[in-house]
């Protein structure tokens, strides 16, 4: 099932960006008078989860102390996304996953045989004429975010090598991650 | 068997070939001293590869599904004159000759040029420089007496004009070095080389022992080939057991047993027949079936065209191709062809078959092979698909197809299988 998003047009955009950046400088005014820890802006989750910022160490440190920042922020992410690969029911929990299906791609992990300590991410999409992702963004249960940028699609089909212990490609096995291409 | 150590010459220095290796992914990819660090020029790998434009599948295939992982000492950069070398590296790898980076080889080999469809090699550029950057290389083989070959293109030899030092040949074709090295080529080189002596033009049937052994490798089906029997249906079916039993008279019972082989049942019997003979009729003999492979040529009736047969379910006019000799079909010429339907009679019983399609010249516009003919499910009766032929042939289309058939899963090369072949020739 997919979902439909009606995304603001540039002028709706630009208003609504400005209405939460004052609301976030009115936040962050009354938490700098209450003298506490500053809070995340939606502004700022809105600019990481749409890839206008790609480094945001803050904010990556409160995502996996705040639960539920996480969930907002995955929720935020989904709607930007190409597509968006929920958690999924674990057979028996040593079990790795290597195959993630929405209606729009596939994503799947093979092992390589010439290097037994590297992986192929395959990424087929469903329509080859679709326009591909840019990124895939896995979100771990313990609320850390991994990201990479991919390459251009070969006939709709996106393939990374990744060594066995990347971060991306464990979180990408963990039935318990999210994961997102945008 | 000797090593060879390719090297692929670039403007930064000469690459050397590590390994090719098959891969379970789903493009093929160039990698650097094998880390998951993937070279730009992995997209044009992967289509110089894939069949049916690219060449390595096309020649040395089929495979099981996958791709190829090439990895290379340095990074190689944008064009193309890393094809012929890249080729030549498919073709020693067919043959376990291909060295590694630890290997001690016989001799290397420091090859540039492009590769067209037909494996005709074109000029490419900046040779002198690549050659003035492989200084060391050369000095490094000098001194430890391992023979460093080049090979360029024809039209480039003149950039290596000047260097007596060295072993220059000039080719036209990626045949002049397989059959330099001694390999197995499927197609004729188009010239001979400039500098190696003359090269036969005649196409030469050994083009097929390379893509035999790859398929045997691959998916087994060209294993029972030399010891399993060719089957066509023209042949006569062995019969022996099964007339021995018909021509048998009717069981009796001899007075004065007498021992009596199969071959004597013809002879008549002792007069002194015993009364009331007891008689245990033999369970009937299952008929003996002989699969069979069938080729037809698919064509346009009057009221139709092959774009109403290809693209729709209008019916063709099926025209079925006969051996000339041996599995070698009769050739059909191209104009009106719009396609061949194969046809393999399994038979009653469940069996599992393997079919593969080796073009050696040539494409087809479609040639998907049902799931069934993938060695892996169980089948039985007539199993048929169809392939479409492009519209206007410059060129023949040559093909051979292997069909085996077993009574179990056929994985690898350990299913016992009967295996049934037929070639053809598509004429423009």
């Amino acid at each position: 099932m997919s979902i439909q998003i009606n995304l603001p047009d540039d002028k709706e955009l630009s208003v609504v960006q400005a209405h939460f950046l004052d609301q976030d400088s009115v936040r962050q005014t009354m938490t700098d008078l209450r003298d506490a820890t500053p809070g995340i802006a939606f502004s700022r989750l809105w600019r990481f989860a749409s890839g206008d910022v790609t480094h945001d160490e803050e904010l990556l440190t409160a995502l996996r102390q705040d639960k539920k920042l996480t969930a907002d922020f995955n929720a935020l992410l989904q709607k930007v996304s190409w597509s968006h690969f929920p958690q999924v029911a674990a057979a028996s929990t040593d079990e790795t996953l290597s195959l993630r299906e929405t209606d729009l791609c596939t994503i799947r992990i093979e092992p390589s045989r010439a290097e037994p300590n590297q992986v192929y991410v395959i990424i087929e999409l469903k329509d080859p004429d679709a326009s591909s992702p840019g990124s895939l963004i896995t979100s771990a249960s313990d609320g850390s975010l991994e990201s990479m940028e991919l390459p251009t699609d070969q006939g709709g089909v996106i393939q990374l090598l990744l060594e066995k212990d990347n971060a991306l490609l464990m979180a990408l096995s963990d039935h318990s991650s999210e994961v997102f291409l945008r | 068997m000797t090593l060879v150590r390719v090297f692929i010459p670039t403007t930064e220095g000469p690459v050397a070939i590590e390994r090719i290796t098959r891969e379970p992914a789903a493009q093929s990819a160039v990698c650097i001293k094998r880390t998951t660090r993937v070279l730009p020029i992995s997209a044009a790998y992967d289509a110089f590869v894939r069949a049916p434009s690219g060449v390595i599948e096309r020649e040395f295939g089929p495979w099981d599904r996958g791709a190829f992982r090439l990895d290379v000492s340095d990074a190689i950069g944008d064009g193309e004159s890393w094809q012929l070398g890249v080729f030549v590296a498919h073709a020693l790898a067919a043959e376990n000759r291909l060295a590694g980076p630890e290997d001690d080889c016989a001799e290397a080999l420091w090859i540039s040029g492009a590769l067209d469809s037909d494996l005709g090699v074109g000029p490419v550029g900046h040779i002198a420089e690549k050659l003035h950057v492989s200084a060391d290389l050369i000095s490094q083989h000098d001194s430890n007496g391992t023979k460093l070959t080049f090979f360029v293109p024809a039209d480039n030899l003149k950039s290596m004009a000047g260097r007596d030092d060295i072993s220059v040949t000039g080719v036209a074709g990626a045949g002049d070095i397989q059959k330099y090295l001694g390999l197995p080529h499927a197609t004729a080189t188009s010239q001979a080389a400039v500098v190696a002596p003359p090269v036969a033009t005649t196409e030469e049937p050994s083009g097929n022992g390379l893509r035999t052994l790859f398929t045997v490798m691959g998916i087994g089906i060209l294993v029972a080939g030399a010891g399993a029997f060719i089957y066509f249906d023209q042949q006569p079916i062995p019969k022996v057991p099964v007339a021995t039993a018909k021509k048998t008279p009717p069981p009796t019972v001899i007075a004065k047993p007498v021992p009596v082989k199969p071959a004597l049942a013809k002879v008549k019997p002792a007069p002194v027949i015993a009364p009331k003979p007891v008689v245990k009729k033999a369970p009937a003999p299952l008929p003996v079936h002989v699969p069979t492979l069938k080729v037809f040529e698919l064509r346009a009736t009057e009221d139709s065209s092959c774009a109403a047969i290809q693209f729709s379910d209008i019916e063709p006019l099926k025209i079925r191709l006969t051996p000339t000799s041996g599995d070698q079909l009769a050739d059909s010429n191209a104009a009106g062809l719009c396609g061949l339907e194969f046809v393999v009679d399994v038979g009653p019983e469940k069996r599992f078959v393997s079919a593969a399609v080796n073009l050696m010249r040539g494409r087809f516009v479609r040639n998907r092979l049902p799931e069934t003919l993938k060695g892996n499910t169980a089948a039985q009766g007539e199993l048929r698909w169809r392939s479409h032929i492009p519209k206007r042939l410059k060129r023949p289309v040559k093909y051979n197809i292997a069909i085996s058939i077993s009574k179990t899963a056929i994985v690898g090369t350990l299913a016992e299988t009967r295996t049934l072949t037929a070639r053809h020739r598509i004429l423009p």
